[in-house]
C-alpha cells in the first residue's frame, strides 16, 4: 500500500484519488479516464480534454470519498457508542481506569520533562556537534586529576596552531563580584570575563548591542534581560554603566537569559580585555580559564585531539616540577559536559546520568502499572464484552475488525485518559517542582516535543494496553458465547494474578528504595561530620574588600554582644568550596607534588569547631611567627589532616610532626606544627580528602561567630549594625552552617522525594487496580456468596474467602521483590562512604504497608458483597 | 412471496451492459454502450458508483486483464456477471413483467 502511494504521480487529483482508492480500484479508474482523455485530446485539443479529465475526477473523488468516509464514520460512531455505553455502564470501572492511567501518564510525562531538559544540555548551541571544550589532565607520581579549567596560554597557542579550528574562546569565571548601581547592591555568582569570540562558539540570542563587537573593548559588558530589569528597571540599557567590585562597565549587549539547559548559565559577561595580565596569563602550570572551540565543518577532530597532546607536550610536557608531572589536553563535547563529565572545578555541578537513568526507569515502571491496570481491569470484564463480542461476530464482525474495535477502544481511553492526565499535570506542576527541584511552567508542557511524547505516550499505552483484550475477546467462539458456556472470566486469571504480582513487586521496590534513602540521609546528617556545626554563623566578607585590613576591630566589634562567644576567621568553612593547590614535603628523595585541598584559617577555627588535635599544637594567638607572610614567602607552618598524613605516605602522626612542606612552585616552606583527625569539610558521601591548613592572612573571608543565647534577634540585629559601620558598601550575606551544610546532601534528598512521591503514586495506582477486580471478582461469585451464607457462612470467613488470594499473591511479590530491592540498594550504597547498615525494618515496613494497604482497597468491595442479605444476591441473575 | 430486492435503474442499465458487451465489457466500453442505447453519457462517477457497490455485493466480478499498449502498459479490468448478478436481473424482470401484468400504455409516438 504504501509503496503504491508513493508511485503515485501525475495530477493532483490522480494523487488525490490515490490516497482514497485501493491500488487495483486506482489503477482501473485512473485508467479509463485517461484513456477516453487520449481520444478526446485527438478530436478536441489538450485543453478540453484536459478540464473533461479534471471533471471526471472530482467527481469520482467526490463518490470516493462519500462512499469511503460514510462508512467509516458510521463504523467509528458505532464503536465509540459502544465504548461510551461501556464506560458509563459501568462507572465505577471507568473512573478506575482513566483514574490509574491518567496518573501513570501524568508521571511518565513528569518525568519525561526532567528527562529531556537533561539530556539536551547545550544541544541548542548552533552546530553544537562542532563544539567542544579543552579539559586538562595532570598526572602527577600519586594522582591523576582531570580540570575542567585549563592553562591560559593554551587558548591562543591552539588559535595559532590549529587553522582547523574556527574560533577559540576562553571563559573566566569570577569567584566574588560585588555588582552596584547607583544604590542597588548584589552579590552575583554568574559573572564571567570572555574573549570577543565568544559569540562565534557559543549561542546567544542578543536584543540589543552587536555580537561581533560586544567583548572587544575593556570595561565592556553584555548582560542578560532578567539582570537589566534587576539594576536598571528597563531594557534600554545600552551605554549604560554598571560597577563590579571597583571597576565600571559599561553596558554593551543585552542578551536573552540563559536557557536552564546549559552547563554556563550566564548573567553577566564582562570583555576579558578587563583583566588582562601578561604575567598571570602566560602561566602555563595554573588550571584556570575553561576554554572552548568550534571547528570548522569536516574536521577530523581525533586529528585535533592529537594535535593538543603534542601542544602539550611542547610547552609543559615534563617541564613541570621536577619533570615527573605529565599533562595531557583533551577536547570534550559540549553537549557531553552535562552529563558525562567528571572534571574538577566544573561550572556547575553536572547532572547526574544514573539518576536521570533511575527516572526513566520509575516512568517507565509507574506507566507499566497503570497500563497493566487497564489490561487487568478490561481482562477482567471480559465476561460483559463477550457478549457485544459474540453479537458482533454473529452478525458478520470479522476477527480483525474486533481486533480493531478492542485496539480502537483502548486508544480511545488512552487519548480521553492523556486530556485527563494533561489537566492534572498542569494543576500538579507547582508541586512536582517542589519535588523535583525543577522549574517547569506550563509552557513547557505544551511544547512539540512535550506534546510528542504524549502521543507516544498515548500510542504505547492504547497498544500495549489494548494488545491483550483485543487477542483474547475476539477469540471467543460466537456459538459458546451466546449460549452462555464460555469460559466465565477464568480465562486470563493467571495472567491476571501474574501482573496484581508484578504491580505489587515494583511498589515494594519503590517504597523499600524510598525508605532506605531517607534513612540513608537521614544517617549522614545525624553522623558527627569530625566537627561542630551547631550553633555557627557565618558572615562571608567579600566583594574586593577582605576583612583582614580590620579583621581584629571588626572581632572586637562583634564580641562586644554577650551572645557571640568566639569569632573566627577562615578562606572558607566546611561545605563550601575549597582551593586545591599543590604541596609536596621538603627534602625527600622522591619530592612528590600532589593537588590537595587548602584551607585558611585564624588560631580560633580549631576550638570554635571542636576538631581534634592528634599530635602538635593549634596556632597561638599572638605569636607572629605562626602567621604565613605572602611577601616574604614564609609559612608559620602546617596542620594537615590524617588523610592528607597518608597521601604524603606518613604512618603515624608524630611523624608527620617533624617534616616541612612546601606549597605550590615553591612558593612558601614550613613545618607541619599539627595533626588533626579526618573532619568531613565536604558531605558525608564521599571519604575525607587530604587538607592542608594554614594560618595565611590574605584569604581570610569568612568569619564564623559561635553564638550562645537565645537572643538570635538581638544578635542579628547587633552583627548588622557593625557590619554596616565597617562595610557600609557590602550587603551582609550570612548564613547558619548546619543549614548550610546540610545543603550538600540536596541531590539525595531530591532523589528520596521523587521516588517518594513516585511510590505513592504506583502504589495508588496498584490499589486502584486491585480495588476495580475485587469489585468484580465479588459481584461474580454474588451466588456463591449468597449460598454460602444460606449455608452459615459468616462475614469474617466470606471476607477471607474473597480476601485470601489477593493476600497470597502480595505476599508473593513481596518474597520477590526483597531480593531485588536489597542488590539494587546496596549498589547504591556503595557509593557512600558513610553508609547506614541495611535493617530488615525498611523491608518489613514497606511489606506490612503494602499489605494493609491492599486489604483495606480488597475489603472495601469484599465486606459490600458479604454483608448482603443472600436473599437478594440469590435473586442475581 | 418473498421480498424482493430490487436492481436500481442504473444498476441494472449498467449489468446488462455487461451482459451485452460480454468478455469485452470494461469502464471505457460499458460508457459509450450506454451513450449508443440511451443517448447520454454518464460520467464515471456515475458508472464506477453502482459498479463497485455490485462488485462487493459480488453481483459482477471484476478481472484484472493484461498490460495493454493502448493505455500506455496499464491494465484494463474486465467485469462479467456472476450467476447471482443474472439472479437479481431475472428477478428485476419477472417483477417488472408482474408490474406491468395487465397494463398497456397508449403510445404517442
Amino acid at each position: 500500500m504504501g509503496l503504491h502511494r508513493l508511485q503515485i504521480r501525475g495530477t493532483l487529483g490522480q494523487r488525490v484519488l490515490g490516497l482514497l482508492l485501493s491500488p487495483d480500484d486506482f489503477l482501473e479508474k485512473s485508467g479509463d479516464i485517461e484513456e477516453v482523455r487520449t481520444a478526446l485530446r485527438e478530436e478536441r485539443g489538450t485543453v478540453p480534454a484536459g478540464l473533461w479529465m479534471g471533471w471526471q475526477m472530482i467527481k469520482l473523488i467526490f463518490m470516493s470519498a462519500m462512499v469511503n468516509t460514510y462508512w467509516r464514520v458510521m463504523m467509528w460512531r458505532n464503536y465509540l457508542k459502544s465504548v461510551w455505553r461501556n464506560l458509563s455502564r459501568n462507572k465505577t470501572y471507568a473512573t478506575l481506569n482513566i483514574l490509574g492511567l491518567a496518573l501513570g501518564m501524568s508521571c511518565a510525562l513528569a518525568l519525561f520533562l526532567v528527562v529531556h531538559e537533561e539530556l539536551t544540555y547545550d544541544h541548542y548551541h548552533e552546530d553544537s556537534h562542532r563544539v567542544y571544550r579543552i579539559s586538562e589532565t595532570i598526572e602527577t607520581a600519586t594522582a591523576t586529576r582531570h580540570y575542567a579549567p585549563i592553562a591560559w596560554p593554551m587558548g591562543p597557542a591552539v588559535k595559532e596552531k590549529c587553522p582547523q579550528v574556527e574560533a577559540v574562546v576562553r571563559v573566566y569565571r569570577s569567584q566574588s563580584n560585588l555588582i552596584k548601581k547607583d544604590d542597588k547592591a548584589f552579590y552575583e555568582d554568574a559573572v564571567f570575563f570572555a574573549e570577543k569570540d565568544l559569540f562565534k562558539v557559543l549561542s546567544f540570542t542578543f536584543i540589543q548591542g552587536d555580537a561581533v563587537t560586544a567583548l572587544e573593548a575593556p570595561n565592556s559588558m553584555v548582560i542578560t534581560r532578567s539582570m537589566a530589569r534587576k539594576y536598571f528597571g528597563h531594557e534600554q540599557v545600552l551605554g549604560e554603566t554598571l560597577r563590579r567590585n571597583e571597576t565600571d562597565y559599561t553596558v554593551t549587549g543585552l542578551v536573552a537569559d540563559a536557557p536552564r539547559n546549559t552547563h554556563l548559565k550566564y548573567h553577566l559577561i564582562a570583555s576579558l580585555k578587563t583583566i588582562e595580565d601578561e604575567r598571570w596569563m602566560s602561566n602555563w602550570w595554573g588550571t584556570e580559564v575553561y576554554t572552548y572551540l568550534k571547528v570548522k565543518p569536516h574536521v577530523d577532530v581525533a586529528g585535533l585531539q592529537q594535535q593538543m597532546v603534542r601542544l602539550g607536550d611542547e610547552y609543559v610536557g615534563g617541564s613541570w616540577a621536577s619533570g615527573k608531572n605529565l599533562v595531557l589536553f583533551e577536547l570534550q563535547p559540549i553537549t557531553n559536559i552535562h552529563l558525562h563529565s567528571k572534571l574538577r572545578y566544573e561550572i556547575e555541578a553536572p547532572g547526574n546520568l544514573t539518576m536521570v537513568r533511575l527516572l526513566m526507569g520509575i516512568g517507565g515502571l509507574v506507566l507499566l502499572v497503570s497500563c497493566m491496570n487497564y489490561i487487568n481491569l478490561a481482562s477482567a470484564r471480559s465476561v460483559t464484552r463477550a457478549r457485544e463480542v459474540g453479537l458482533r461476530k454473529v452478525v458478520g464482525a470479522h476477527r480483525g475488525e474486533l481486533i480493531r474495535q478492542f485496539f480502537g477502544d483502548a486508544l480511545f481511553m488512552s487519548v480521553l485518559t492523556m486530556g485527563v492526565s494533561l489537566g492534572m499535570l498542569a494543576l500538579g506542576m507547582p508541586l512536582f517542582n517542589h519535588l523535583a527541584g525543577t522549574a517547569f511552567g506550563l509552557a513547557d508542557l505544551f511544547r512539540p516535543m512535550t506534546l510528542t511524547a504524549a502521543a507516544v505516550i498515548v500510542g504505547i499505552c492504547g497498544v500495549g494496553a489494548g494488545v491483550y483484550p483485543a487477542i483474547l475477546l475476539s477469540a471467543y467462539p460466537p456459538s459458546g458465547i451466546l449460549k452462555g458456556t464460555a469460559t466465565r472470566g477464568k480465562s486470563g486469571r493467571s495472567v491476571r494474578k501474574v501482573m496484581v504480582i508484578f504491580q505489587f513487586v515494583i511498589s515494594i521496590l519503590l517504597a523499600v528504595s524510598t525508605l532506605i534513602i531517607f534513612d540513608q540521609i537521614h544517617y549522614m546528617k545525624q553522623q558527627y561530620p569530625g566537627f561542630d556545626k551547631a550553633q555557627k554563623w557565618v558572615l562571608p566578607v567579600r566583594g574586593g574588600t577582605n576583612s583582614r585590613e580590620n579583621l581584629s576591630e571588626v572581632k572586637d566589634a562583634l564580641l562586644g554582644h554577650p551572645g557571640i562567644q568566639r569569632i573566627t576567621a577562615s578562606s572558607s568553612v566546611p561545605g563550601r568550596q575549597m582551593g586545591n593547590y599543590a604541596i609536596s614535603i621538603v627534602d625527600e628523595a622522591d619530592e612528590k607534588n600532589q593537588g590537595m585541598y587548602h584551607l585558611y584559617f585564624d588560631e580560633d577555627f580549631i576550638p570554635a569547631y571542636q576538631i581534634e588535635l592528634l599530635a602538635g599544637r593549634n596556632y597561638e594567638a599572638g605569636l607572629q611567627t605562626d602567621v604565613s607572610d605572602w611577601d616574604r614567602r614564609s609559612s608559620g607552618g602546617f596542620l594537615v589532616n590524617q588523610a592528607a598524613m597518608k597521601a604524603f605516605g606518613v604512618t603515624t602522626p608524630l611523624e608527620m610532626l617533624g617534616k616541612r612542606l612546601k606549597t605550590g612552585a615553591g612558593a612558601r616552606i614550613g613545618p607541619v606544627l599539627g595533626v588533626v583527625a579526618d573532619f568531613h569539610f565536604k558531605g558525608l558521601q564521599s571519604a575525607v580528602e587530604p587538607l592542608v591548613m594554614e594560618y595565611f592572612t590574605p584569604n581570610l573571608d569568612m568569619l564564623t561567630l559561635e553564638l550562645q543565647t537565645q537572643d538570635l534577634h538581638g544578635v542579628m540585629a547587633h552583627a548588622e549594625q557593625v557590619w554596616n559601620h565597617f562595610y557600609p558598601e557590602i550587603p551582609m550575606d550570612a548564613f547558619f552552617l548546619d543549614a548550610d551544610f546540610d545543603r550538600l546532601y540536596r541531590a539525595e534528598e531530591a532523589l528520596a522525594r521523587v521516588a517518594g512521591a513516585f511510590t505513592v503514586m504506583g502504589l495508588i495506582v496498584a490499589c486502584l487496580g486491585l480495588l476495580g477486580l475485587s469489585a468484580f471478582t465479588a459481584a461474580q461469585r454474588t451466588r456463591e456468596i449468597g449460598i454460602r451464607k444460606a449455608l452459615g457462612a459468616s462475614v469474617g470467613g466470606l471476607l477471607v474467602l474473597l480476601s485470601k488470594d489477593y493476600m497470597r499473591w502480595i505476599g508473593i511479590a513481596n518474597l520477590l521483590a526483597w531480593p531485588l530491592v536489597w542488590l539494587l540498594m546496596r549498589r547504591w550504597l556503595a557509593a557512600f562512604a558513610a553508609r547506614v547498615p541495611v535493617t530488615p525494618l525498611p523491608f518489613v515496613l514497606a511489606g506490612a504497608g503494602t499489605l494493609i494497604v491492599a486489604v483495606l482497597s480488597v475489603s472495601v468491595q469484599s465486606y459490600r458483597a458479604a454483608v448482603v442479605n443472600p436473599v437478594k444476591s440469590l435473586k442475581h441473575p | 412471496m418473498m421480498v424482493m430486492k430490487l436492481l436500481s435503474r442504473s444498476e441494472e442499465v449498467i449489468l446488462v451492459t455487461i451482459m451485452k458487451l460480454g468478455d469485452k465489457a470494461y469502464g471505457v466500453k460499458i460508457r459509450e454502450q450506454i451513450e449508443q442505447d440511451t443517448g447520454s453519457l454518464w460520467s464515471f462517477a456515475t458508472i464506477y458508483r453502482p459498479l463497485d457497490k455490485m462488485t462487493r455485493n459480488q453481483l459482477v466480478q471484476k478481472v484484472k486483464g493484461e498490460p495493454t499498449a493502448e493505455r500506455g502498459g496499464k491494465s484494463k479490468f474486465y467485469y462479467t456477471v456472476t450467476p447471482a448478478g443474472e439472479q437479481a436481473l431475472l428477478e428485476l424482470q419477472m417483477a417488472h413483467s408482474r408490474i406491468w401484468d395487465g397494463l398497456t400504455l397508449k403510445s404517442g409516438l
